[in-house]
């Protein structure tokens, strides 16, 4: 075991590097020049060639990749085009609201999943069965900008609970910090609970069918033991792994949640900084945004491994 | 049974969802706060709808406010009575020869006599159907606030004024104090004080209200913008946020008054030379630099030739500077090779020629200035602290700040910072923008949807402003391509209906409106010239213009962006009708720095779409220079230009300008389809704003209530 | 012969099978073919030309001429729903299968082959990070502005997450007793991986799908706006949907009537692979055939 997770996190450098690779490549086919976007429509051509020179923008484009490259052995990921900032100092601190966002919409999104598809799966057939799944299909067939819009109107302007907008960082004060992210992470977390809510539900049901399940019932184990102890703990597997999933949804997902409520987190700044062909910064969130990924399913698969004692790694 | 409780929960659940959408939609009728019709866009209209709901004036039966009638001293006395809750006063005796016991009046005159508030003449009358005098007013409002005291520790104005001369020694101390920041209830009128003159109502119910809502120093105003600035660096940028809140940090040698003319502001005086060729500026002695310290003139030499180098006006200035040297610490001259209006380049609102510290011009060259405090130092009334991105712009007043002592005229004059921080918070949603502002987040928001108008006004705690914004326009490539023939340019003009393209885009008709026009209404530039050409809506012409140009249906690139969806709207509803004439329109979308890098090559694009703001002066104007993209060469467009930058009479210049915009028309080397106006909304709690000549807002002069 | 212990828990279940069996299929079919040939056939339902712009009109609520009213160009929303759904069911329908098929395919081999899992498994790790927006304009620069390039991007972005998941329940399946007893009687892999564990893992796949679907058709109108795919002035329902966003307040039927057509045919969708999964679970094949 412990030899595959050193392959495992060896192997996230070959990965790294393919992704700084063909990000380089397609940021560098897209038209469009981070110095033009700067000086504005009105700049002229010297104005606009003096500064790509400055930015380093006028090289050629393989020996650019090779100093980015370079730089990246280094721990070097340049500096953001837009803002100055180095790279890595950009990312992590708009690290904090993407971070906690994702996290809260997570538990939101396990908690209405996993017990709404417990439900479904025990009252299958029924009208909660109905509700449950209906309500699933609905969270994952509107549009994220939708639901905010609506949470904001209901818990922001006709009842004031809750900010329509902004962040207030955790050195404020926990609670300000909850306040803010409310409604963010219920949209996120709602749309995203459909998923786990249906994997759970049909998970739920195979595993219910299985022998073992009759075995434990004909034991005389009490129903809820049966469920919990036994089903659920079966069951998990698909369920860690659309957890696992839901994760990457969330991210991508956060880019138009943050937007809408004006969160300054990683979600924004990836798509202002492909917006506004910011290279070196687009580059380092593609590489930050790959380890997560990969971290992620690591742990999801060591997961795997521990809640299910069948499973072995080559 | 469960096909028909599957159905059930469907239904139950669009149920659910139609109420929740069409309830987001809906609004509760509120009181709301627009009362007068004639008021809407006044400079008072805030504080006369305040003082009106306070019961204090009334408009008349007729629904109006007439906010620029005359007040009649019986009026005013009415008025002072209710302010102060005097009770009427009816002696059996009048005091005044002209104030009969049985006039309407008399209670309230002898009241506000008995409180000391209006005393009469020295002859013994009133006058009671007499206008009052703006001197009066100052007076009277300043015995309101129980300022006697203070008054008459005044012997000489603390202000200044072009007729300060003109105030009567008897009023001058409460004029004085009436133009302090601390009082405020004076205002000027471009620049001058008018004591003689008759207040307007608007003008009574402004001092009434500020004279007993006094300003508040403090606080952190909330303003909600669009999107993060690119720069902060104002001589090179173009783009609104920079620019605005630019010209919070940074200041210019020149800036506008209320008329939109150039006047002073770092510089003290200036005097040009018979030959217009030569321009010495004397400027303001101790003006303090963020990092403290003092301005000169190699600041301001370094400043102004940083802007010569790296902006279009600058350079189109520039090209016509012979020497631009300081003649000693606080004196600086320019000597030309032709006459040009130098103010009026100074002015502008549009890479702004602003005054950066030499250290910082030296430290960074050409390169734009970083968002650091260390790099962006300027002169003005806020101190730029940080830039966190998309998270918000914090500035705070700058305690050192040196203004100027003339009243307050438009951007020029005093500048009053109130509030402690200014707090820019980036919004990028419309609608939560609006939301924000509406649940007390932002104190003041721009960029709000039109179509939100009918349901803000309403509200009685918020406050709109239409602003005039800009023209949207097309530009054709005259280059390469189709549109080097005139012909082909004034076909699609024919085509055009350019009211069905305003009102598709924009809605509401009091956000856009239609002229050829290219400078805007209130300056005096404005002519109709060319309107024979605008907005023809003539396919029939427009066909037989295509035929004659040998058109054979080469498909149109035309460029626009999804960034900006007024214009590209504008775009689909013109495409329907170019379509009909015989056009092949390929609408490219891309997004924003894509068009800008495409814009560049003339093998790429045959039209782009972008808008012009409104500028102060024709020459400032880019769709018709041979530089921009479009490339726009004609010879007799760049004599008329050249005359006007040389020319300084204003009438003179009105008549080349005809010529130009009549020649634009013809010519055709872009579109205009129509005015467009920006909604911005502001709680009712933050007191002072105005609309300036320039279609920007700015935070001097603005107070919060608590 | 059945347990008179089961009959408490598990006997409602085998008599409401057979019910929902038939009945989720027949439901799930029937909407989404509604709503297809609605929207194929969309000539003879529109009420108006769906290009047709009438600023006069803009932004009315849905009245007996505008069933679902009209937007902010005063186009009547109605009758772009109906084209929308033709571009919108392509695209998802599309990306669904794709990502599903080489989801399917690539989390099928990954589970089963330890070796490959390995390798495959971090290519699509890096994959994932790609967002799709810079997927498609790249495309879009490359090949230009082509829905096909809309639906390769998105299937790339939804390929890994198919795959993950397949992979997870081969990995349970893998050891199970049954694939074990195939493999002692010399069953080749192709037959246990295409017999025992594919029918398995239908329930994943399937509801994966229906998320891909509901996804890809927001997805594509976002992308469309920054010139990838479709222009936006094509109806497509997140189209529609999106130019509706900043009128969310003076006109919000322009966004609730195509959601609605979405939820709709998301929830045809589901019902069908629901009864799909069921009729092909191999555990309740027996339970038919009583």
């Amino acid at each position: 075991m412990r030899q595959y997770l050193i392959k495992r996190i060896l192997a996230l450098v070959p990965v790294l590097l393919i992704v700084g690779f063909v990000g380089f490549l397609l940021l560098n086919l897209i038209p469009g020049d981070p110095a033009l976007v700067i000086l504005g429509p009105e700049a002229t051509l010297d104005q606009v060639n003096k500064l790509r020179a400055e930015l380093g923008l006028n090289l050629p484009i393989y020996l650019r990749l090779i100093y980015w490259y370079a730089r990246l052995f280094r721990g070097d990921l340049g500096y953001s085009i837009f803002s100055s900032l180095p790279v890595l100092q950009a990312i992590f601190e708009r690290l904090q609201p993407t971070l906690l966002l994702t996290i809260f919409s997570l538990i939101i999104a396990s908690a209405i999943g996993i017990t709404s598809g417990i439900v479904a799966a025990l009252k299958r057939g029924t009208w909660i069965d109905q509700i449950a799944t209906s309500l699933s299909i609905f969270g994952l067939s509107i549009p994220s900008f939708w639901l905010s819009l609506i949470l904001i109107i209901m818990f922001g302007v006709w009842v004031r609970w809750f900010p329509v907008a902004g962040y207030e960082p955790l050195k404020n004060g926990f609670l300000k910090t909850l306040r803010t992210l409310a409604l963010p992470s219920l949209t996120l977390g709602f749309v995203n609970s459909a998923f786990i809510s249906r994997v759970t539900r049909s998970s739920m049901l195979e595993v219910m069918s299985q022998d073992y399940i009759k075995v434990a019932r004909a034991k005389g184990l009490s129903y809820r033991k049966v469920i919990l102890k036994h089903a659920l703990r079966n069951a998990i597997l698909p369920i860690i792994t659309v957890m696992g999933l839901t994760l990457g949804n969330l991210v991508s997902g956060a880019v138009v949640v943050e937007t809408i409520f004006a969160l300054p987190g990683i979600g924004q700044l990836a798509l202002s900084s492909i917006l506004r062909r910011d290279y070196p910064l687009t580059q380092g969130i593609l590489l930050f945004t790959a380890t997560v990924f990969v971290l992620v399913n690591l742990l999801v698969d060591i997961l795997y491994a521990f809640l299910d004692p069948r499973i072995k790694y080559g | 049974m469960h096909l028909k409780s599957k159905i059930k929960k469907i239904v139950l659940s669009v149920l659910i969802v139609i109420l929740i959408t069409l309830m987001a939609g809906g609004n509760a009728g509120v009181k709301g706060i627009f009362k007068f019709p004639d008021t809407v866009g006044h400079r008072f209209e805030l504080e006369i709808i305040k003082l009106s709901n306070k019961g204090i004036i009334e408009g008349y039966p007729d629904g109006t406010f007439r906010p620029d009638a005359m007040v009649k001293r019986s009026e005013i006395a009415t008025l002072l009575v209710k302010v102060k809750n005097l009770t009427l006063y009816k002696p059996s005796i009048s005091t005044f020869k002209d104030v009969a016991t049985n006039n309407w009046a008399y209670g309230y005159i002898m009241a506000i006599q008995k409180d000391g508030l209006m005393v009469g003449y020295p002859d013994g009358t009133f006058k009671p159907d007499g206008n009052v005098t703006r001197a009066e007013l100052a007076v009277v409002l300043g015995r309101l606030k129980g300022l006697e005291n203070e008054a008459s520790k005044i012997t000489s104005p603390t202000i200044t004024a072009y007729d300060i001369n003109k105030v009567p020694s008897w009023s001058m101390p409460y004029v004085d104090l009436g133009f302090q920041p601390q009082y405020n209830f004076l205002t000027g009128r471009a620049g001058y004080i008018a004591p003689q003159e008759n207040a307007t109502r608007g003008e009574v119910a402004y001092g009434l209200y500020v004279a007993t809502n006094p300003p508040k120093f403090g606080g952190t105003l909330k303003v909600a913008v669009l999107t993060n600035p690119v720069t902060l660096d104002t001589q090179i940028t173009t783009a609104t946020i920079p620019s605005t809140f630019g010209m919070h940090i940074f200041e210019t040698l020149f800036t506008y008054d209320e008329n939109g003319e150039p006047i002073p502001l770092l510089v003290d005086s200036y005097n040009v030379s018979n030959d217009a060729k030569t321009y010495t500026f004397k400027l303001r002695k101790g003006i303090k630099f963020h990092n403290g310290k003092e301005m000169t003139a190699d600041d301001v030499v370094a400043s102004i030739s940083r802007w010569g180098r790296l902006s279009t006006n600058g350079k189109g200035l520039f090209s016509e500077v012979e020497s631009w040297t300081a003649l000693d610490n606080y004196t600086t001259q320019m000597i030309l090779k032709n006459p040009i209006n130098v103010p009026a380049y100074l002015a502008s609102d549009l890479m702004v020629a602003s005054i950066y510290p030499k250290e910082v011009i030296d430290k960074v060259g050409d390169t734009p200035l970083k968002f650091t405090p260390e790099e962006i130092i300027g002169t003005g009334p806020y101190k730029f602290i940080e830039f966190v991105s998309d998270v918000h712009i914090k500035l705070i007043r700058f305690e050192d700040y040196s203004t100027r002592n003339d009243i307050s005229n438009g951007l020029g004059g005093r500048r009053t910072v109130y509030p402690d921080v200014l707090l820019i918070d980036i919004v990028p949603d419309r609608t939560v923008r609006a939301l924000g502002v509406i649940t007390n987040l932002y104190d003041f928001a721009e960029d709000i949807s039109s179509d939100l108008y009918g349901k803000l006004r309403i509200d009685p705690n918020i406050m709109t402003s239409t602003v005039l914004k800009a023209w949207d326009s097309s530009i054709f490539n005259k280059k390469q391509g189709v549109f080097t023939s005139q012909k082909m340019r004034q076909a699609f003009l024919a085509a055009l209906d350019m009211e069905a393209c305003m009102k598709g885009a924009f809605g509401n008709p009091d956000f856009w409106d239609l002229g050829p026009h290219l400078m805007g209404k209130s300056t005096p530039y404005y002519t109709d010239a060319g309107k024979e050409w605008y907005n023809q809506k003539n396919i029939e012409r427009a066909k037989s213009l295509l035929a004659e140009a040998g058109y054979k249906g080469e498909p149109i690139r035309w460029l626009v962006s999804s960034d900006y969806p007024d214009r590209y709207n504008i775009a689909l509803i013109a495409k329907d009708q170019l379509e009909k004439a015989g056009f092949v329109i390929v609408l490219k979308v891309v997004d924003w720095p894509t068009l800008l890098k495409t814009r560049n090559d003339p093998t790429l694009w045959d039209i782009f779409d972008t808008d012009f703001r409104y500028f102060s002066d024709p020459v400032f104007i880019l769709a018709i220079g041979p530089s921009y993209p479009g490339w726009y060469v004609s010879p007799t467009m760049a004599q008329y230009l050249s005359q006007m930058r040389s020319e300084t009479d204003i009438e003179t210049r009105k008549i080349i300008w005809e010529k130009a915009q009549t020649l634009f028309w013809e010519d055709v080397p872009a579109i205009k389809y129509g005015d467009s106006m920006i909604l911005y909304i502001f709680r009712t709690t933050l007191e002072g704003y105005r609309k300036y000549s320039i279609s920007y807002y700015f935070f001097f002069n603005m107070w919060k209530e608590s | 012969m059945v347990d008179t212990e089961e009959k408490n828990f598990f006997s409602r279940f085998k008599g409401l099978k057979l019910v929902f069996k038939y009945r989720s299929i027949t439901i799930g079919l029937a909407l989404v073919t509604f709503l297809l040939l609605v929207s194929l056939l969309a000539p003879a339902f529109s009420t108006h030309n769906p290009m047709y712009k009438d600023p006069n009109i803009r932004l009315s609520p849905p009245s007996r001429e505008y069933f679902f009213g009209t937007d902010n160009l005063g186009q009547d929303v109605y009758s772009r729903t109906l084209y929308g759904g033709r571009l919108s069911f392509l695209t998802g329908f599309s990306v669904m299968f794709i990502s599903g098929f080489f989801g399917t395919l690539l989390g099928l081999i990954a589970g089963y082959y330890r070796r490959l899992d390995f390798v495959i498994m971090r290519v699509l790790d890096g994959f994932m990070a790609f967002p799709s927006i810079l997927l498609a304009i790249a495309l879009t620069a490359v090949l230009g502005g082509r829905l096909s390039n809309v639906i390769i991007a998105l299937s790339i972005v939804y390929t890994p997450s198919s795959a993950r998941v397949i992979r997870s329940v081969v990995l349970i399946i893998r050891e199970t007793e049954y694939v074990e007893a195939s493999k002692s009687i010399g069953a080749s892999s192709l037959r246990i991986i295409f017999c025992h564990i594919l029918p398995n893992s239908f329930a994943p796949i399937i509801v994966q799908g229906s998320y891909v679907f509901a996804r890809a058709v927001i997805l594509e109108a976002a992308l469309s706006f920054l010139g990838a795919g479709v222009p936006p002035w094509i109806p497509t329902w997140g189209g529609i949907m999106s130019s509706g966003r900043p009128y969310m307040m003076v006109a919000p039927w322009i966004i609730f009537f195509p959601g609605i057509v979405v939820i709709l045919a998301v929830f045809g969708l589901n019902f069908f692979g629901d009864g799909l999964r069921d009729f092909s679970d191999p555990r309740l094949r027996g339970v038919r055939g009583m």
